[in-house]
């Protein structure tokens, strides 16, 4: 393995670790906004890890910038993902609340 | 035998999650897993080394077709439709014999891919087909990527009748409002602002990457009709975070956005019969030809696709019928 190659694998393996965090994170959260929690950071992360692992193995500044741009569009959509779950979940236990007092 | 690992694995994920599409009873669920499957169809089209169709499945098929399912099921006919069929289920014969439809689609199933399995068993080991003559004449075709060539230059009259598909549909959803226009359709009321945030920073790199897909598609993976998928999704956002979007446009613009491709195709066509045959081109202008009703299929795909979407949440008028008439009984 090249140096260039041992480094990335090094990156990718990081990002997987995330990943399965999140995972776990998904599975045994309790509610909706702890699980978002898991899943948001620790996906946005792991993503970022593999595209600068990938980047790396990649070698010209092209690829790396188009790898950086699809990271840079996972943010924002993510981000604003768990903005919009986070705010229908929440306009959810109202109306269960609403049901529940009425 | 890592690669085969990784191909086993995603084809019996890919065939999991088709079968809990299939069964799961809550239909929210079942759209969520069916654009989960849509992404990994598109990951299997990768390893298949098709990255034009991995793009389309992942656009369209995934992306744009779940976000009608979803569209379309919130509409207050689909509900009442999906409580009809409820109610239709657990009544008359049918209380009888419960699952009885699911019985006879899945034996319907069984046998298509019995024989779809004897054909594919009988197929001559040889590769027959038109390949290698597409090979030797791409060079004519003015464009370097193969899958390109053949869409709009080899298999042009194909691709004009697709534009046409897409067309139709259009038709359809104007034809269910009794209109020409979209401008009567439910526009979000309430949007949130990170929503506009993100509809604001998507729509001009979605008009740069589409810009992108549309002219590596002369000579790498890519091509119109992705690009017009992607500017349709940017349209789509914009009318979820409250901005008109399609359903601001005119009769007269809609129209020609949605016309624009097919009267292009068959513009160049009518052109083609003076040099001997429909939808011929000259050699020495095919690249300008394909590039330009490419242009035309990016816009048109991008209009008619987020004219499905603004159509597919109407609200409006007696179209609670229509769906009705669409809904198998037994499917939700």
């Amino acid at each position: 393995m090249t140096p260039a190659e041992v480094i990335a694998a090094a990156f990718a393996v990081t990002g997987g670790i995330f990943y399965l965090a999140g995972t776990v994170g998904i599975l045994r959260f309790p509610d909706v906004q702890s699980r978002l929690h898991a899943v948001t950071k620790a996906d946005n992360l792991g993503l970022g890890f593999l595209a600068v692992g990938l980047a790396v193995l990649a070698g010209t500044a092209e690829v790396a910038a188009k790898l950086l741009f699809i990271w840079f569009l996972a943010l924002a959509g993510s981000a604003t993902a768990c903005q919009l779950i986070a705010n229908a979940s929440v306009d959810d236990d109202v109306t269960e609340r609403e049901q529940a007092d009425a | 035998m890592l690669e085969h690992g990784v191909d086993i694995v995603l084809a019996g994920s890919i065939a999991v999650v088709a079968w809990r599409v299939l069964l799961e009873p809550q239909l929210f669920r079942s759209m969520v897993l069916f654009i989960a499957m849509g992404l990994m169809l598109s990951l299997a089209w990768v390893r298949l080394a098709a990255p034009d169709i991995a793009l389309a499945e992942a656009a369209i098929g995934a992306g744009l077709t779940g976000i009608l399912l979803i569209r379309a099921a919130q509409t207050e006919a689909a509900q009442e439709a999906a409580a009809a069929a409820r109610e239709a289920a657990t009544s008359g014969w049918r209380r009888w014999f419960p699952g009885a439809g699911r019985i006879v689609s899945a034996a319907a199933a069984l046998a298509f891919a019995a024989v779809l399995l004897v054909a594919v068993i009988d197929l001559p080991g040889e590769p027959i087909g038109l390949t290698e003559a597409a090979a030797t004449e791409m060079e004519a075709s003015g464009v370097e990527h193969p899958v390109t060539s053949v869409l709009l230059n080899f298999r042009a009259y194909d691709t004009w009748l697709e534009v046409g598909v897409l067309l139709l549909a259009a038709m359809g959803v104007l034809a269910i409002h009794r209109t020409y226009n979209l401008r009567s359709t439910r526009s979000e009321e309430h949007t949130m602002l990170v929503l506009t945030w993100l509809a604001r920073i998507i729509l001009p790199l979605a008009v740069l990457i589409a810009g992108y897909l549309y002219w590596s598609g002369t000579h790498q993976p890519g091509g119109a009709f992705q690009a017009g998928a992607i500017l349709a999704a940017a349209l789509v956002l914009m009318q979820l975070a409250g901005f008109r979007g399609v359903s601001g446009l005119s009769t007269l613009w809609l129209g020609a956005g949605l016309m624009l491709s097919f009267a292009a195709f068959l513009a160049v066509g009518f052109i083609g019969t003076f040099e001997g045959e429909f939808l011929r081109y000259r050699h020495a202008t095919g690249e300008l030809i394909i590039l330009a009703l490419e242009l035309t299929i990016v816009v048109s795909t991008a209009v008619t696709l987020a004219a499905l979407f603004a159509g597919a949440g109407s609200q409006s008028g007696d179209d609670s019928d229509a769906v009705r008439a669409r809904t198998p009984p037994e499917s939700l």
